[in-house]
C-alpha cells in the first residue's frame, strides 16, 4: 500500500510542475501577445534619451579661431 | 555565525548515521565545499538585496541558487551511489 | 484498426497545414503600416511639414525653429524579420535622431538595446560613414538585432542618396556551421556503432560541443519565432547565416529519410543540458497515464502559437522558448520561472521540456506526420 502511494506521488509531482510550467508559458504568451500590439512609438519614444538641444556640428576652423600660428 | 556553523557540522554526522550513508574523506571534503558554496550564495544574494540593489539580489539567488540546487542533488546522487 | 489510424493522421495533416497556410494568407494580406504613418508617429503633424523626395527620403521642416533636416528610412534583416529604421540627418551630413521605425525582434532582446542606449549613440556620427564601417558598436549580447539597426542605417542611406554600395563578402562556412555538421554527422553514425563504449564516448562529446558551442557561445539552437517568420517569407541571409539553413533543412530532410529526429536527440543545444541535468540527478523517463493529453496540450499551444503570429504577421508572438533564457541570461520574469522549473524537473525526469512543452518538438512531429501521409498515400 505504501509503495503504491510513494508511486502516486512519484507521478503526481511532476505533473503538477509541469502544469505549473505549461500555465506560466500561456501567461507569458498572452502577455506577448498584448505587448506586441502596442506601437513601437509608445514603447521606446519615452525610453529614448535625447539631450535639448540637437548636435553641434564641429567645425575643423573653430579650433584654431583666436590662435595665432607662430612658425619655428 | 559560527556558533551555528558548529551545530550545522555535529548535526550533519548525525544525520548520516541515521541515513545510514557510507561517508569517507572525501565525501564529508565535497559536502563542505558545497555547504560553504551555499553559504556564499545566500549571503551574497541576500547582501545585495539589503543594499537596495532587489534585482541584482534576485539575478543572483537565482542563478547561483539553481546551480546549487543542481550541484546538491547531484552530490546526494554520488555520496549515496558510492 | 490500421486504416483507421491512416485516416486520422492523413485528417489531420490536411487540417493543421490548411490553418497554416490560411493564417500565412491573412498574416500577408494585413495591411501594413504605410512610411508615411510611420514618419507621423515620431513627426507631428502639427510641427513638421513633410515632403517626400523617394521612397527612402524625405525633407522635414521643422515649423517652429524653421530648420530644414532630412529624414531616411532604411530597413535590413534582423534575428525574427524586417527591422526599419528612421533616422534625420542636418545640414552637416550628422545624424541627430535614429527611431526603430518597425521590427519583429524578441522583446527583451530589443528591450536591451533600448536600456543600452543604443540609438542614442547614433547622435552625432557622420551619416557617410556608415556606408563604409560600423561606426557604432553592437549591444553584446543582442548583436543580431543591432547589427541589422545598423545595417538598416546604411541602406536607408545608400538608397535615399542613390548610392550603390558593395557589401564585405562573409565566408560562408565558419565555425558554426562547421559544428553544426559535425553535430548532425554524429547524430547519425551514432545510432549506426555497435561498439557500447565508443558509443557512449561520441555521445557524451556531441552533448558538450553542442552545449558550449551551439549553446553558450553562439546561442543558436532553432527558434519558433524564426520558423514562424521564414513561414512569412522572411528569410535570414544565406551568406551571414548559412548555418540556420543547415540546421533547419538538415532536420528536415534526415527526418524524411532516416524517420529519426537527430536535431532533438543530438544536436539541439538545450537537449544537452537537459541531459547532463538527467545525469546528474540520476533522471528516470516519466511516462504518466495521462501522456497523451499532455502532448495534446503542447502540441495544441504550439499550433495556436503559430497560427497567431501567422495572421497577425509577426513572428515573435512565437517565442516561448526558454533557451534565451538559459544561455543569455535574457528573458522576461515569466520565463526565467519556467526555466528553473524545467531545471528542477531535468534532474528527475527526463527531458521534461522536450517532452512536454518545447514547440520544435512539434514541429518535427508534424515533419514526421507529414512524411507518414506521403508514404501512406504512396503505398495506396
Amino acid at each position: 500500500m505504501e509503495e503504491v502511494n510513494k508511486q502516486k506521488t512519484r507521478n503526481i509531482l511532476p505533473s503538477i510542475f509541469i502544469c505549473m510550467a505549461i500555465l506560466l508559458l500561456i501567461i507569458h504568451l498572452a502577455v506577448q501577445l498584448l505587448e506586441t500590439n502596442k506601437s513601437e512609438k509608445e514603447i521606446t519614444n519615452k525610453d529614448l534619451q535625447w539631450p535639448e538641444k540637437p548636435v553641434e556640428s564641429l567645425k575643423p576652423d573653430s579650433i584654431w579661431e583666436g590662435t595665432e600660428f607662430i612658425p619655428e | 555565525m559560527g556558533f551555528l556553523y558548529t551545530i550545522f557540522a555535529i548535526s550533519a554526522v548525525y544525520w548520516a548515521k541515521d541515513l545510514k550513508l557510507k561517508m569517507n574523506w572525501w565525501k564529508w571534503s565535497i559536502s563542505a565545499v558545497w555547504f560553504i558554496f551555499l553559504s556564499v550564495t545566500i549571503a551574497g544574494g541576500f547582501t545585495l538585496i539589503g543594499e537596495n540593489e532587489l534585482r541584482a539580489g534576485l539575478y543572483f539567488l537565482g542563478v547561483f541558487g539553481t546551480v546549487m540546487i543542481v550541484s546538491g542533488v547531484g552530490l546526494i546522487q554520488l555520496i549515496r551511489s558510492k | 484498426m490500421r486504416f483507421v489510424e491512416r485516416f486520422k493522421n492523413q485528417l489531420t495533416w490536411i487540417v493543421v497545414t490548411s490553418l497554416i497556410v490560411l493564417a500565412v494568407f491573412i498574416g500577408k494580406n494585413r495591411s501594413e503600416q504605410s512610411k508615411q504613418e510611420i514618419i507621423q508617429q515620431y513627426y507631428l503633424e502639427s510641427k513638421y511639414q513633410i515632403r517626400q523626395v523617394n521612397q527612402n527620403k524625405w525633407i522635414i521642416y521643422d515649423i517652429s525653429d524653421h530648420n530644414e533636416n532630412l529624414l531616411y528610412l532604411g530597413k535590413a534583416y534582423g534575428y525574427n524579420g524586417e527591422v526599419e529604421v528612421l533616422f534625420e540627418v542636418d545640414k552637416d551630413s550628422l545624424i541627430q535622431k535614429t527611431f526603430p521605425a518597425s521590427h519583429q525582434e524578441t522583446p527583451s532582446y530589443f528591450d536591451k538595446i533600448i536600456e543600452k542606449h543604443f540609438f542614442e549613440q547614433f547622435q552625432g556620427k557622420k551619416v557617410a560613414e556608415f556606408l563604409k564601417n560600423k561606426p557604432v558598436n553592437a549591444v553584446s549580447g543582442a548583436t543580431i538585432t543591432s547589427n541589422a539597426i545598423i545595417q538598416a542605417t546604411k541602406n536607408g542611406y545608400a538608397q535615399g542618396e542613390n548610392i550603390s554600395v558593395t557589401e564585405t563578402k562573409y565566408p560562408l562556412f565558419g565555425m558554426l556551421e562547421i559544428i553544426v555538421l559535425y553535430l548532425f554527422v554524429a547524430g547519425i553514425v551514432m545510432s549506426k556503432i555497435k561498439n557500447q563504449k565508443l558509443r557512449k564516448t561520441l555521445r557524451w562529446l556531441t552533448i558538450f560541443i553542442s552545449l558550449i558551442f551551439l549553446g553558450f557561445i553562439y546561442n543558436q539552437p532553432i527558434s519558433y519565432s524564426r520558423l514562424s517568420g521564414l513561414l512569412l517569407g522572411n528569410f535570414p541571409d544565406w551568406h551571414k547565416e548559412f548555418y540556420f539553413y543547415i540546421l533547419f533543412t538538415g532536420s528536415i530532410v534526415i527526418i524524411f529519410i532516416n524517420r529519426k529526429n537527430v536535431y532533438c536527440h543530438s544536436v539541439c543545444p538545450f537537449g544537452a543540458a537537459q541531459e547532463i541535468l538527467a545525469k546528474t540527478g540520476r533522471a528516470k523517463v516519466f511516462r504518466p497515464a495521462y501522456y497523451k493529453k499532455l502532448k495534446f496540450v503542447q502540441r495544441f499551444i504550439a499550433l495556436t502559437v503559430v497560427l497567431a503570429a501567422l495572421s497577425l504577421n509577426n513572428p515573435v508572438i512565437a517565442n516561448y522558448e526558454v533557451f534565451s533564457a538559459f544561455f543569455q541570461l535574457t528573458a522576461n520574469a515569466i520565463l526565467f520561472a519556467v526555466l528553473f522549473i524545467v531545471i528542477i524537473l531535468s534532474l528527475f525526469i527526463k527531458r521534461p521540456w522536450c517532452h512536454f512543452m518545447c514547440p520544435i518538438d512539434s514541429v518535427f512531429d508534424y515533419v514526421k506526420l507529414t512524411r507518414k501521409s506521403i508514404t501512406g498515400l504512396w503505398k495506396k
